[in-house]
């Protein structure tokens, strides 16, 4: 381990401890699941997911088995846009909580469970959610929330309409308007010729 | 560092924005302390969309407040950016009907001249009806013509204006995101950038902690805080600093200008106190967003602005109102996970949450308001909370705030003729949801008066126990109104930027100066 993984899984470990101590979970083994998507993750610019979390992803939005070739999270990226919220502590910070859960219910880690004891630690965690501090409910919300919106944000338009094709978001037939990224693909948009900066008196 | 403004402004939201431009406008050298981030409104921009652009960056930004309640924890609909909680909400500018000013201690008539400036001031307009979506159209038949649309502030027509152009509505639904194209109107887009154009100034990232007093208490000298440096993800670097000014505006919402209040204060009671009134009688809108699915393929609720009608107050003697919405991206899927019923989400998550969307161009919404039942006192507050304390060692607030019995039972007449209505419109009964009560348009905790002995501002907005001191937020709501509250905020900076200017109401009614 060289120093700047050092410091980052430290951080990470010191963060979680806080929020641990905060949220007086006294249960929460944080020195065990600190490290475990250590090995995937990466330095240079981007947030590789851990494996808790692309677990996690792909059992909130899974394959719809009446439907031939549909689509799982992880297969746009959910669990990419996740990770890149969350950045590095805040997925350490998940995994645990994902971990406790999953203890909870199924007497091993995250990763570790099957599907049905995935989903099942999250609703263990859904359940549990009145009263949590802020920052645990936050990670429960931005889960759930981008496991799905994940599939559309940072694609490239043909991933993008795929994915609201499947979803019966897009309707090539009326362009007014559609489930896009917000604003995009307007046929009736203005569009001004400068650009304006804050501040500037033209 | 220590210098001096002829008006500090705590809060670049919808009052101090307002009543800021008018005395920058006026010639005075105005700076705003803004405890959030300043966004970028270029045109197109997507520093300023992006920063909102899902919860999670929502959270990370600041943009929502937590408040962390005794017991329970409870996201809230306040904007700590420039621009404040207009910078997400929804556009909707409604006055209300006359008769919700029956506790006011000014009357529907008196703020009438606010009312109309406010409106030529921030382009306010009720769009036709044919010109909205034809899921607002199928819900007004579903009511009998009952649902009408909105008063808003969603451009018809582009403009440009003190070095912004504001482009025309997209009817993209995404306004609580923030507007990229200033096609919303908001303090973010319309009078920060009119204060800015006559050189006031906008310091960002500073969090007002303490407003210091001479030795009498009677006046403010300087107002101490603390500019915010983001170091990373959970780190800041963070420095102390004075502002000194002649005249103090506090706008910093509803619940933060009490809080402020109580951070100056000494021997445990707050600054501007003498009438016990400071953080108390904090009311605001319960509401339950009901959903259901249409059982009908010629209908995309995602096409059309975010709220598009309402029951122009018919339902003003019931004690609610109700609002139907569009859908947004993130706000589906955000709403849904955050205010569902933690039983009814249980159930839904994984496959059944994925399947529901699948019906996403057929969902309807509807959020019923309830209006506070009081009589201009309620028991709810904001208080300093006895033990916890922020991460600069200040008192959190300790807010109480639960729905008595009329108000619950307000609501669930307002989730029940909701859901009446979309089942007239054909929506599926086996799929018909509501989720749990939230609290939104928070306001009325530095109430104003007639009477220094319980009220804490005249109805100027000026604090009746400090010289150079006065409020235009929200918290000065001596009573509850029905409409959403941002409308009346502007309209009360106005007056309050009248009387700080000493100028009679025509000449504020002049058209502006610097529409050029």
């Amino acid at each position: 381990m060289n120093r700047r993984d050092f410091i980052r899984y430290s951080s990470a470990a010191f963060f979680s401890a806080l929020v641990a101590d905060a949220a007086q979970e006294s249960t929460l083994k944080i020195s065990a699941n600190i490290f475990e998507g250590a090995a995937t993750s990466s330095a240079k610019g981007s947030v590789r997911p851990w494996a808790a979390i692309t677990a996690a992803v792909d059992v909130l939005v899974p394959a719809d088995p009446d439907i031939p070739g549909d689509f799982k999270g992880s297969d746009y990226g959910a669990d990419k846009v996740l990770a890149e919220s969350l950045g590095f502590a805040g997925q350490a910070f998940l995994t645990v909580l994902l971990n406790r859960y999953a203890r909870a219910v199924a007497r091993k880690k995250f990763t570790a469970c099957s599907a049905g004891e995935q989903l099942d630690a999250i609703k263990k965690w859904v359940s549990e959610r009145e009263g949590q501090l802020p920052l645990v409910r936050d990670m429960l919300t931005g889960m759930l929330s981008l496991s799905m919106i994940g599939t559309f944000e940072d694609n490239t338009a043909e991933d993008q309409t795929a994915v609201f094709t499947s979803m019966g978001w897009y309707d090539p037939e009326d362009p007014s308007g559609t489930f896009r990224l917000p604003n995009e693909g307007y046929v009736d948009s203005y569009t001004f010729p400068v650009m304006l900066k804050k501040g500037v008196r033209p | 560092m220590i210098d001096h403004a002829d008006v500090a402004i705590i809060g670049a939201g919808a009052g101090g924005a307002t009543v800021g431009a008018e005395l920058a406008e006026a010639g005075a050298k105005v700076v705003f302390l803004e405890a959030g981030k300043d966004l970028d409104i270029t045109y197109g921009s997507d520093s300023h969309f992006a920063a909102t652009q899902s919860f999670l960056r929502t959270i990370d930004d600041g943009l929502f407040w937590h408040e962390q309640y005794e017991g329970r924890n409870w996201r809230t609909d306040m904007g700590e950016c420039a621009g404040g909680g207009t910078t997400i909400y929804a556009g909707v500018l409604e006055e209300s009907t006359p008769r919700d000013y029956g506790q006011w201690p000014i009357s529907y008539e008196e703020l009438l001249p606010y009312i109309e400036l406010a409106k030529e001031r921030y382009h306010v307009s009720r769009w036709p009806l044919e010109e909205l979506s034809h899921y607002a159209k199928l819900m007004h038949e579903a009511s009998g013509g009952m649902l009408g649309p909105i008063q808003a502030g969603y451009n018809r027509e582009p403009y440009f204006e003190y070095g912004v152009y504001h482009d025309r509505c997209r009817k993209c639904r995404c306004c609580i995101l923030g507007c990229r194209y200033n096609a919303k109107s908001n303090a973010l887009t319309i009078t920060l950038p009119k204060a800015r154009w006559f050189d006031a100034e906008v310091r960002d990232n500073c969090l007002a902690v303490r407003l210091n007093t001479d030795l009498s208490g009677k006046k403010i000298e300087s107002v101490t805080y603390l500019k915010r440096v983001k170091t990373g993800r959970f780190t800041e670097f963070v420095t102390r600093h004075t502002l000194r000014a002649d005249r103090f505006i506090l706008a910093a919402g509803s619940m933060m200008t009490p809080m402020l209040l109580n951070w100056s204060g000494r021997r445990g009671s707050a600054l501007a106190n003498s009438s016990g009134q400071v953080g108390k009688n904090l009311r605001g809108h319960f509401m339950r967003a009901t959903y259901s699915i249409l059982q009908r393929d010629d209908v995309r609720t995602y096409q059309g602005n975010l709220v598009e009608l309402n029951d122009l107050y018919a339902n003003y003697d019931k004690g609610y109102m109700l609002e139907f919405n569009m859908v947004a991206p993130p706000t589906y899927m955000g709403a849904m996970v955050e205010v569902m019923e933690t039983a009814d989400l249980v159930n839904l998550i994984g496959l059944p949450f994925k399947r529901l969307m699948r019906q996403y161009s057929r969902l309807v919404i509807s959020a019923p308001l309830v209006r506070s039942f009081d009589n201009g006192f309620t028991e709810n507050s904001v208080l300093p909370h006895a033990s916890r304390k922020n991460q600069y060692g200040l008192p959190l607030p300790k807010v109480t705030f639960e729905p008595n019995a009329q108000e619950s039972t307000w609501l669930e007449a307002g989730v029940a003729h909701a859901h009446s209505i979309m089942l007239a419109a054909g929506a599926d009964p086996a799929q018909m949801y509501a989720g749990g009560i939230d609290v939104v348009h928070k306001v009325g905790t530095c109430r104003m008066g007639t009477d220094p002995a319980n009220s804490v501002t005249d109805l100027n907005g000026k604090c009746w126990d400090l010289d150079n001191a006065w409020i235009t937020d929200g918290s000065l709501f001596p009573a509850p109104l029905l409409a959403n509250c941002a409308f009346i905020i502007y309209c009360l900076a106005y007056k309050t930027a009248d009387a700080m200017l000493g100028r009679p109401r025509a000449s504020a009614q002049a058209p502006s100066p610097a529409l050029r």
